[in-house]
């Protein structure tokens, strides 16, 4: 143990005294037990001593062990600390200060508390700002420092080629020239001057692991390679060629890295660069490993240590090489990607059955999470997104509209959802962020979610490992269920409660799809009028004063006012010679959060009341004839000549309205109530937003199309208006018999006043004539009223069976059922 | 209001049955006796307009009139809970209180003569109303005011009125018992032809079938009026339900109507009921599906009207309307009906498309039933006929020996002739034709010469 000799300046214990004291910060118990263990541990080192070989390069290797074993960083640090150690001169023991430390280190791990020896770790720390004149540091700086290597040996290169056989001279006081002493003496070594030194051989690789052409090397034209000069590689031995060709893969690999890194630096997105910076740690501990060769290489072989080879250096470099070419191909794989889509190609090779591989990945993969972790963190938490590179999967676009928010603001980016989020998951995210902003912004709720913490705790407690890692992304995933839930909830809990979406769906099925008969009913009746004019002579105020009348004296008038308040009148735009059924519609404003659900709708329903207001003019129609037809019978009893042409009108009626009883049955109870059943059912069982949207969706689809407005009813739809239009036909023909009638009613009963009152004084010829006149022209027109009828309803009828006919062969199974409904007594013979 | 109802009850008969009725509205809408509204009636969905209107204090006011020519029953109303129920400017009693002797001729002139006084009131009521849809009238045929003033007023109605409609409840008597009122074929007859010419629609209560349902169905021996009238009542109420609960279709009385009476004369309906209970009945519960309640509603012994079997005649339903109520699905409904017609469990007419209607309607939510579905039917049967060609035989019988006229002789009518009645056998022979018609492929064409 001859390390304590050099330290001549103060006496030993002294020294240790203050060490210790300054380690026990002065607390006097702790510094006494320090300075028993220090002696201690001196007056025993000589036989431990024993154990641990003289050889700097072994002590290196257990030290390293050690270190490793503890923490990757210290052992990093360690390999930093070491090469700084191996610069300079002051430390003229240097094997002896290692082997102490290394013993130290041992003996720490048996009785000293951990904490002293971290502080121990800096004693070399404390050294190294005077010894050192390249400072290297940590993270960012490595590789300006490497650069500054670089440097070092580029000037080292230099003075080298200038004086390979000159001595230099001792009087030098730069570290690198004082190196140069050392190293000189081997090269001298190579007897044969045609042949390439190892030495020389070895250095250039070492310029060619950092990408520098040297003396044999040269970059490969067009790739990233390095191949071997051909001119200067002539004398190469076989044996050489070979291992520097092996060699020469680690360059390539290195390379072809550093490329990757300094192409997708400036516009590769955080993900990406995260990916940059994991390959920049990757290759500044390369550095190290290779800054470990160069001093190898420049060690005295003299001094017990053996001369560095190709092989040594193979073995050196070797660890890195497996890493690097991992590294390498999974920069290939993420090359032109980003954001999500670079972590799905990167955790493509987490299932590779190279443990290196896995290991790798899993490194590069956990870096590159990370980014993507906060993000999902944020938008979770928040809903906000701040995601300048378009990277992660939750996109965001410019819009403004409430309604269009939950619809179209945001959306999955398909491309860029990692591959260890499922599609599931990925709308669960999507929904939980997007229903939190639709509280804020929307529903302006400000509530603390519930859950939330919960969430929070989760993204303290774990890291971006638990996105991928099977055990714990069991955890995330029940946890992000769970906020999922909690949040979604909230928002159907505000939308069911505070927003009335029940009272609305209710009101809308009121209204516009006519469920509250009697308001309709008299709705219908008090319109006639109005909407029996042209489009373009009907004003919305006559319409809105009807529609108030109406709700006053129908059950409407109960509704709340809110829900009155929302219904108005509409009517569409009109073209020449619309009348106002054409144009007339109800409307129901919903504005507010639950207009993100109706309000995209609003067209649909539109279009249904047209329908079923149409249908419901028609009952009203009818019902109106058959008042009339009844009033007819009774008044005009005593005109036989009529009976038969009513009769004629009464079965047509009758067929009418079956026709239309059977139809209007089958839209409002088997579509509409069916569909609002199942509707209703769904909604209560809906866990989020787009499950309500969904069942609403659904149920206005099957509305539509059970009422013949889909596109593939287009011509049964078509039909049943012509049928409509032959209802309003007869319509016109009963009114014009009724008119006709009237008139003859009053004539006839004036003629017999005449003959049987009581101052009748009969007829004069002339008065006969015309009243013969008149009884024959009335009957004329029974009978042309007569034909109309009779052709009216042969065409009538041919309509109804072809319309049974296309019931019957539609793939849709309710219309086949709704065309045997229509014939239930096989009036209709249809095959 | 749009569509109110006016109900004029007429006579012993008319009274009582009317007096049940608002026993039942007044209970499904929640209404005590005091016309005021009970606090647990809050939820709303039921119209209350179409049959009441409200006075200055809110209490609830039915649109009835009650007409009588003795006042027996009406005094019984007016002592009962209900008395003040009655808007009592409503109540006619005739001054002479001798009643119609159960003579339609008695009862017809009485009411014409009565005419001005009741038309008071008639119009009273109509006026105080927005929109008047109708008149329901509650009687029987074969005593002598429902019948006599009954028919009388009808005819006035359809004068008065042309636009209104008019329905009658009419009570047909029971023929398994032997009637003390002699002259019922002819009050009968008389009656049918006003019913026929005058009403818009007429639904059949014959005491034959709700006797025989009391006892075979309900099983009770010797039924009481009040027993038959609760049968009365049900009907009455629920086939009004879709009037009083408004919901997609039906819901004015044209609307109801409508389907159901093809041409204007063949307006005469059978009803039934079903799951029959009485307060005794209570144990006998079965699960009520709708396919059970539409298939025995087809039964000929839960019709409402005792209508011979013939096995040969080619009587079929011309119209069919179910008004089913309680927990329905629709889909159940329409698997239903796919089931009676592959069974053909019902004969439609051969003339035109005829069908089942079903209107599901809501129930009273303040009256608790054992049953979870109930259906009424009102049909629209050829087999109808069968009741007025009995009443053509028995009168025939009658008017052969020239039986019990002279009643009928003291009064206007029929002082110089008896031409009236046979114009009324003319009137109901037509009808009977009529009906038989429709039984056949060419009734489109019945009539065209």
């Amino acid at each position: 143990m001859n390390s304590s000799t050099s330290l001549d300046s103060t006496s030993v214990p002294d020294l240790i005294l203050q060490l210790c004291n300054h380690f026990a910060k002065h607390a006097p118990d702790l510094s006494a037990n320090l300075c028993k263990t220090a002696f201690n541990y001196l007056s025993t080192s000589s036989a431990m001593g024993c154990d641990v070989p003289s050889d700097e390069q072994y002590v290196v290797v257990h030290i390293r062990q050690l270190l490793s074993q503890q923490s990757q960083e210290s052992a990093e640090r360690f390999e930093l600390l070491y090469s700084n150690m191996c610069k300079t001169n002051v430390l003229q023991n240097r094997r002896s200060v290692l082997r102490f430390l290394l013993k130290l280190a041992q003996k720490s791990q048996r009785e000293l508390k951990w904490s002293t020896l971290e502080s121990l770790d800096k004693f070399p720390a404390t050294t190294r700002p005077k010894s050192s004149q390249l400072s290297l540091t940590k993270g960012t700086n490595s590789q300006e420092s490497i650069h500054s290597i670089f440097q070092g040996q580029s000037i080292f290169k230099s003075v080298q080629s200038s004086c390979t056989n000159i001595p230099s001279s001792r009087t030098t006081t730069s570290a690198w020239s004082s190196r140069v002493d050392f190293e000189t003496g081997p090269s001298q070594l190579s007897t044969d001057l045609n042949l390439v030194s190892e030495r020389d051989l070895l250095q250039d690789i070492i310029y060619s692991f950092q990408g520098i052409e040297g003396r044999y090397l040269r970059k490969e034209v067009g790739g990233v390679g390095f191949v071997i000069d051909p001119k200067s590689g002539k004398n190469f031995t076989p044996i050489q060629r070979g291992l520097v060709e092996r060699l020469l893969g680690m360059s390539f690999l290195h390379n072809q890295l550093k490329q990757y890194c300094d192409s997708n630096d400036e516009h590769g997105g955080v993900i990406c660069l995260a990916l940059i910076a994991t390959l920049r740690d990757e290759l500044s501990s390369y550095y190290r490993t290779i800054a470990l060769l160069q001093t190898a290489l420049r060690k005295n072989p003299c001094l017990d240590q053996p001369q560095m080879t190709l092989h040594k250096a193979l073995v050196y470099i070797h660890e890195h090489r497996v890493r690097f070419e991992w590294l390498a191909y999974i920069a290939e794989q993420c090359n032109e990607k980003k954001g999500g889509a670079l972590i799905t190609a990167v955790h493509g090779f987490l299932q590779h059955g190279s443990k290196c591989a896995q290991e790798v990945s899993e490194k590069v993969l956990t870096a590159v999470c990370k980014p993507l972790y906060v993000m999902l963190s944020r938008w979770l938490l928040d809903g906000e997104i701040n995601d300048p590179c378009n990277e992660f999967f939750v996109e965001a676009r410019d819009i403004t509209a409430a309604e269009r928010l939950w619809h179209d603001k945001y959306h999955v980016r398909k491309a860029m959802v990692p591959s260890f989020i499922t599609m599931d998951q990925a709308k669960k995210i999507l929904a939980t962020g997007k229903s939190i902003n639709f509280l804020r912004q929307i529903c302006k709720d400000s509530g603390q979610m519930g859950e939330r913490d919960v969430l929070q705790k989760l993204s303290r407690t774990t890291s971006a490992e638990s996105l991928f890692s099977p055990e714990q992304s069991l955890e995330f995933d029940s946890t992000l269920d769970k906020v999922y839930k909690e949040t979604s909830l909230r928002v159907l809990d505000l939308l069911k409660n505070k927003y009335r979406l029940y009272e609305h769906l209710q009101s809308l099925r009121r209204y516009l799809l006519l469920g509250q008969g009697d308001f309709i009913r008299h709705l219908l009746e008090l319109l006639v009028p109005e909407l029996n004019k042209p489009a373009q002579e009907i004003y919305g105020h006559t319409l809105s004063a009807i529609l108030e009348s109406a709700i006053r004296v129908t059950n409407a008038q109960f509704e709340d006012e809110d829900t009155l308040q929302r219904l108005n009148v509409s009517f569409m735009g009109h073209s020449q010679g619309d009348t106002g059924w054409d144009v007339f519609s109800l409307v129901y404003i919903v504005d507010g959060p639950v207009g993100t659900i109706f309000q995209p709708t609003m067209t649909i329903y539109q279009c249904l009341f047209g329908a079923l207001w149409k249908a419901k003019r028609m009952e009203f129609v009818l019902a109106n004839m058959r008042k009339q037809q009844i009033t007819m019978a009774k008044r005009f009893r005593k005109i036989k000549e009529l009976k038969p042409v009513m009769h004629v009108i009464h079965i047509l009626t009758s067929e009418m309205i079956h026709f239309l009883h059977q139809t209007q049955y089958y839209f409002l109870f088997e579509v509409l109530e069916c569909s609002w059943a199942e509707m209703l059912r769904r909604v209560n069982q809906a866990e989020c937003l787009d499950d309500i949207i969904n069942a609403h969706n659904i149920f206005l689809s099957s509305v539509q199309c059970g009422v013949l407005l889909d596109e593939s009813s287009r011509v049964l739809f078509s039909q049943l208006r012509s049928i409509y239009n032959f209802i309003l036909t007869l319509e016109g023909h009963q009114e014009a018999l009724n008119e006709a009638a009237e008139k003859e009613y009053e004539a006839y009963m004036q003629i017999m006043n005449r003959i049987d009152g009581p101052d009748a004084y009969g007829l004069t010829t002339e008065e006969e004539i015309v009243a013969k006149a008149r009884v024959e022209n009335f009957h004329q027109f029974l009978n042309s009223i007569r034909t109309k009828v009779k052709h009216l309803a042969q065409t009538y009828e041919q309509f109804v069976k072809k319309y049974l006919i296309l019931l019957s062969s539609s793939s849709n199974m309710n219309l086949q059922l709704l065309s045997v409904r229509l014939s239930f007594n096989d009036y209709y013979k249809i095959i | 209001m749009p569509c109110e109802m006016i109900t004029l009850q007429l006579g012993q008969c008319g009274n009582q049955i009317g007096f049940e009725f608002w026993k039942r509205l007044c209970a499904e809408h929640g209404i005590n006796p005091e016309g005021i509204l009970e606090d647990f009636a809050t939820e709303g969905i039921d119209r209350k307009d179409v049959f009441f209107y409200q006075a200055d204090d809110e209490h609830y006011i039915p649109r009835a009139v009650l007409l009588d020519l003795e006042p027996r029953v009406i005094n019984t109303i007016l002592n009962s809970p209900y008395s003040k129920l009655y808007n009592q400017e409503n109540v006619f009693l005739s001054k002479n209180g001798g009643g119609a002797g159960n003579n339609w001729a008695s009862g017809y002139s009485q009411g014409e003569k009565l005419n001005e006084e009741i038309f008071d009131i008639i119009d009273r009521e109509a006026d105080g109303s927005d929109s008047l849809e109708g008149f329901v009238l509650c009687h029987s045929i074969a005593g002598g005011t429902g019948s006599g003033m009954g028919s009388n007023i009808l005819e006035k109605l359809s004068d008065r009125f042309p636009k209104k409609l008019v329905q009658t409840y009419s009570v047909f008597p029971n023929l398994d018992e032997i009637s003390d009122v002699v002259v019922q074929p002819y009050n009968s007859l008389l009656t049918l032809k006003r019913l026929t010419e005058s009403a818009d629609s007429v639904v059949v209560l014959d005491n034959t079938a709700l006797n025989r349902i009391a006892a075979d169905r309900l099983r009770i021996q010797n039924p009481t009026f009040t027993q038959i009238n609760s049968l009365v009542s049900t009907i009455m109420s629920v086939s009004t339900t879709t009037l009083r609960y408004p919901s997609y279709m039906n819901n004015d009385l044209m609307g109801l109507l409508a389907p159901l009476i093809p041409t204007p004369r063949l307006h005469y309906l059978m009803t039934g009921y079903t799951p029959l209970s009485t307060d005794t009945d209570e144990v006998n519960v079965r699960k009520t599906t709708v396919l059970d309640v539409m298939r025995r509603l087809l039964q000929p012994k839960n019709m409402m009207v005792s209508t011979s079997q013939d096995r040969n005649s080619q009587h079929c339903f011309i119209s069919i309307l179910n008004i089913i109520q309680g927990e329905v699905d629709p889909t159940q409904v329409h698997k239903s009906l796919q089931r009676i017609r592959e069974r053909k469990l019902a004969q439609f007419i051969p003339w035109g498309p005829a069908s089942i209607q079903v209107a599901l309607s809501r129930k009273s939510p303040y009256i608790q039933t054992a049953h979870r579905v109930s259906g009424l039917m009102l049909a629209n049967h050829t087999n109808i006929s069968s009741l007025f060609d009995r009443a053509l035989v028995q009168y025939d019988k009658l008017r052969k020996r020239e039986a019990f006229l002279d009643q009928f002789r003291k009064e206007e009518m029929f002082k110089d002739n008896l031409d009236e009645l046979d114009s009324s056998r003319e009137v109901v022979q037509d009808l009977v034709d009529e009906y038989t018609a429709a039984t056949r492929e060419d009734y489109c064409t019945w009539g065209q010469n």
